[in-house]
């Protein structure tokens, strides 16, 4: 199976960060879909299926957390990476507690450790 | 004239008086008797039979012996009894001895002669012939006795002396064993009473006038000045500290004046200076309460049985008591509820001399730090209580909680800019959005370089203000130090050689064992240490930095040495603080870091166990050292 055939979905509210990731990761040969708030990324995520999940914590309406929440409420085995700038050990232990897979914080990674960590959840 | 010499003079003179008085008395009563006696007499002479006048000391007997054969007399009382047998009216009998007026001594009775009982008869005194004063009478006597012809009668003369040595009567012996005694006391009657009579009169006057003359005395040189003396003592206990004694007197009670008076002065000068103490006193005593009042903590004493003695209007507020002085202990210990036991601690405290801080407490709905001090006595310096002072923390806390909120929501603030900044420039550096051309390029590396840092200060800034907090904590788990230790070096390798340092990293031929640590965090550690090596090392052509890890007693030790510009020795004691760099780093770091990384590194290091320390010489190089527990 190729690699245009992964499905990633970016929930990240910011779009400046969110939009030469979804270049990258494009350039990077995946799929990509934004959304722009945890309500969105719940809906995209109820209507298609993805290979990851690229989910911000801290977004209007819905947060990242409530989004993990809802996804192990449903059963969603999605892997998820969590993207945040918060960076507490307090958020680390939650968000690894509601299922995530991994975790990184925004402004001290690079796109291309990015797209390695991707590929690497992914395979 | 002391006291006491007029006391004595008194007392003398009052006992001379009296016992003068004694001896007229006496005398009186003598005198009296006399008289009746010599009332028998009338001046007439008695003739007295000396008839065996030869043998003076059996004189008496061999006269005797004329009437009674046989007898010796030994005493008066013996004579009376031979007396009375001549006569039974004879009461008392006189003895003459010549020239001992003792003749009952028997030891030279030359001369004794013995008036006849009827002559003698109702006397009751004892009459003696005096012959140490009558030598001649008595040797004139002696040889008439003898049958000397040459004495006649009329030469020998015998004078007759009562107990007193007042001559009483004058005796002639006129024939061979005759005398014949002329009595003159008269003359004496009369004498006795008039002398009776003086004395008498000067004893009545002494009498009256001692007294008199004592209480005159007493009352000038004793009452008189004792009165002025209460007087003024008496003015001085009112408060005239003005009054003075004025008694001039060269005795006790003149002395008593004058130290009255100096003591007066002293009284004076010590009221003086007990004034200045009580207002000085006072008004520390003011400034002290103004300062407990004033100040905005609460502050409450209790003594040693927890008594509060003391709280301020502060204290009252937030016990919520309408007067401090209202304040018990009950009401503060039934406040401070959770998990101090405030009696508990205060009696351990107050005993035990030491100081206590306990951080934060619940009041109602605020939050108090409470300072426990025991209080020891100024003078005595024993304890007497403790001191509790009140600190309303609330606004602090609610500053605090902010503060770590602004802090959060800041980096969080701060890094999403800096992560879109981050993102794009590495898309458009990585060529993925069209070709770069080499000064685009260079522009762009600074930005993106400049990105990183302001990345990093964030970081920084976020770590330091949770040490600053407590918070900095981290999980920890088993790791192979010197594969972190060889990952570092190598990430640092590039940039060593861009600042042409020579970067090495000895590797143990022999695995060390694991050590408990946060791989991130200390990466972090040792990111900081190898950059400022790298940094201070490139000097000249020979920088060189050499990284090596032992097993030390328990511990892993990371060694970072350097050849570099070293830290100056006035540096060195704070280099592990906030906001510290070399005084001589900036040269080299023109861009500088936050100065946070070693403090940060220590705490970090010190939270896993370890300890992180430097030796460094200015000019030469610095090797910088961590541990690591083994577990």
């Amino acid at each position: 199976m190729s690699e245009s055939m992964k499905k990633i979905l970016i929930v990240e509210d910011e779009e400046g960060i969110a939009k030469p990731l979804a270049m990258k990761l494009r350039l990077s040969g995946f799929e990509v879909e934004n959304a722009y708030d945890g309500e969105q990324g719940l809906a995209a995520l109820g209507n298609g299926k993805y290979n990851l999940i690229l989910l911000d914590l801290m977004m209007p309406k819905v947060d990242g957390f409530a989004v993990l929440g809802e996804l192990k409420k449903r059963g969603d085995q999605t892997p998820v990476i969590v993207a945040t700038n918060l960076n507490s050990p307090e958020d680390v232990s939650r968000v690894f507690e509601l299922g995530c897979t991994n975790y990184y914080v925004k402004a001290d990674t690079t796109l291309d450790q990015i797209v390695d960590n991707a590929r690497k959840t992914i395979k | 004239m002391k006291l006491n010499f007029k006391i004595t003079m008194i007392l003398t003179i009052s006992f001379l008086a009296i016992s003068s008085a004694f001896i007229l008395v006496s005398l009186s009563a003598l005198g009296r008797n006399q008289s009746d006696n010599i009332a028998l007499f009338k001046n007439e002479f008695v003739e007295t039979n000396l008839e065996s006048f030869q043998n003076s000391s059996d004189l008496f007997f061999s006269y005797l012996n004329n009437e009674i054969s046989e007898g010796k007399i030994v005493s008066q009382g013996d004579a009376i009894v031979f007396a009375q047998k001549l006569d039974p009216s004879i009461e008392n009998i006189i003895l003459i001895d010549i020239p001992h007026k003792n003749f009952l001594d028997g030891v030279n009775p030359k001369l004794t002669a013995l008036l006849d009982a009827e002559t003698l008869s109702g006397f009751e005194n004892q009459w003696t012939l005096d012959a140490t004063q009558n030598d001649f009478a008595v040797d004139n006597m002696d040889k008439f006795a003898a049958g000397d012809a040459s004495i006649t009668p009329a030469r020998i003369r015998v004078k007759f002396y009562d107990k007193l040595g007042l001559i009483v009567g004058y005796g002639k012996v006129f024939e061979t064993g005759k005398i014949r005694i002329q009595f003159i006391q008269q003359q004496n009657q009369a004498f006795y009473w008039n002398y009776l009579m003086i004395l008498l009169a000067i004893f009545l006057l002494a009498a009256t006038l001692i007294p008199l003359f004592s209480i005159l005395f007493m009352k000038k040189a004793v009452v008189d000045p004792i009165k002025r003396l209460n007087a003024v003592t008496q003015k001085i206990t009112e408060g005239d500290l003005t009054k003075r004694a004025n008694i001039v007197s060269r005795d006790e009670i003149g002395e008593l004046s004058t130290s009255f008076n100096s003591m007066t002065e002293k009284l004076v000068d010590s009221n003086r200076n007990l004034e200045g103490k009580v207002k000085e006193l006072s008004e520390e005593h003011g400034r002290l309460s103004s300062l407990v009042e004033s100040v905005k903590l609460g502050v409450v004493m209790v003594d040693l049985r927890l008594t509060v003695i003391l709280a301020n209007s502060a204290a009252k507020t937030i016990f919520g008591k309408k007067l401090p002085k209202d304040l018990s202990f009950k009401d503060i210990s039934e406040k401070i509820k959770g998990s101090v036991n405030i009696s508990q601690a205060l009696s351990y405290y107050v005993h035990a001399g030491k100081p206590l801080n306990i951080q934060e407490v619940m009041i109602g709905e605020n939050y108090y730090r409470l300072f426990m001090s025991p209080v020891r006595d100024i003078v005595e310096h024993i304890f007497i209580g403790a001191v509790v002072v009140i600190e309303d923390v609330t606004e602090q806390k609610k500053l605090d909680k902010m503060r770590t909120e602004i802090v959060s929501i800041t980096s969080h603030q701060l890094r999403t800019p800096a992560t879109i900044v981050k993102g794009n420039l590495e898309m458009v550096l990585g060529g993925d959005v069209g070709k770069v051309t080499k000064a685009q390029r260079e522009l762009l590396d600074d930005t993106y370089l400049g990105n990183e840092r302001m990345i990093h200060l964030i970081n920084d800034l976020m770590d330091a203000a949770k040490i600053n907090e407590g918070k900095l904590v981290f999980p920890l788990e088993p790791v192979r130090l010197e594969d972190v230790v060889d990952e570092v070096v190598k990430e640092n390798v590039p940039f060593a050689k861009e600042k042409n340092v020579e970067l090495d990293f000895i590797r143990p031929s022999a695995p060390l064992p694991m050590v408990k640590i946060n791989s991130q965090r200390v990466k972090q550690v040792f990111q900081n240490i190898i950059d400022n090596a790298v940094k201070y090392s490139a000097v000249g052509d020979k920088g060189k930095v050499e990284v090596g890890v032992t097993e030390d007693k328990g511990f892993l030790r990371l060694s970072v040495k350097d050849n570099g510009i070293g830290i100056p020795k006035a540096d060195q004691g704070k280099i592990f603080e906030r906001f510290s760099r070399g005084s001589n780093s900036t040269k080299l770091d023109p861009g500088g870091g936050s100065g946070l990384g070693l403090y940060i590194a220590k705490a970090v290091v010190e939270q896993g166990g370890g300890k992180i320390w430097f030796d460094s010489v200015e000019g030469k190089g610095t090797t910088f050292y961590t541990t690591f527990p083994i577990n």
